[in-house]
């Protein structure tokens, strides 16, 4: 029991933390595209958009990596640093049927991680959904 | 201190830019910026975050 109630800190961080990062993603995310651009205008702006969210992953695990101790494995890291570079890179080339494929990348990215660390990053990664949801419409 | 305390202070930069973003206002006569601004910001994105995930790499090597 004890050991339960010394999680609470811990959790509550957690939740502010993605609280916070959700506020602020879904304000640069979802921000609409300025009128009248070009449809190659139109769609850097919500690639941009999607990387960004993308990118909040991948800095969330390397920054946890980096902390003592580390809140995410090296191997962990790994995998979502290579994800992450795929994921944009699709994003970038922009071929037919790219926000599906996002998508399943997102969810193939949550299977491979380790229990524990798949929970922490979850939240980050509806969020990335989100986004995309938002951006698509 | 709790690891997660550390990265919630690393997010902080971010966090701050976001709620500045959600409350900022937008200014009328501010001038829309042009189709090459938007593409070279996206290109320039593009091209520092795969350098991050290099530089991570070359900085973890296997």
């Amino acid at each position: 029991m004890q050991k339960m109630y010394a999680r609470v800190p811990a959790l509550a961080v957690l939740l502010v933390l993605v609280a916070l990062l959700t506020t602020t993603v879904l304000a640069s995310g979802c921000a609409k595209a300025p009128p009248n651009l070009s449809p190659a205008a139109n769609q850097a702006f919500v690639s941009l958009q999607v990387q960004r969210a993308l990118d909040t992953i991948r800095d969330i695990a390397q920054d946890g990596h980096a902390a003592t101790p580390p809140v995410f494995t090296e191997a962990t890291t790994r995998a979502v640093t290579n994800w992450h570079t795929a994921a944009i890179t699709v994003v970038h080339a922009s071929a037919a049927g790219w926000p599906a494929a996002v998508v399943a990348s997102l969810d193939q990215l949550l299977v491979v991680l380790p229990p524990g660390e798949r929970t922490t990053l979850t939240p980050y990664v509806l969020l990335a959904k989100t986004v995309l949801g938002q951006v698509l419409r | 201190m709790n690891p997660l305390i550390l990265l919630a202070l690393q997010q902080t930069p971010a966090i701050i830019d976001g709620l500045k973003a959600l409350f900022h206002k937008t200014n009328p006569t501010a001038p829309v910026p042009t189709d090459a601004e938007i593409i070279a910001a996206y290109q320039s994105a593009f091209v520092s975050s795969l350098a991050k995930d290099d530089a991570w790499r070359a900085a973890h090597p296997e």
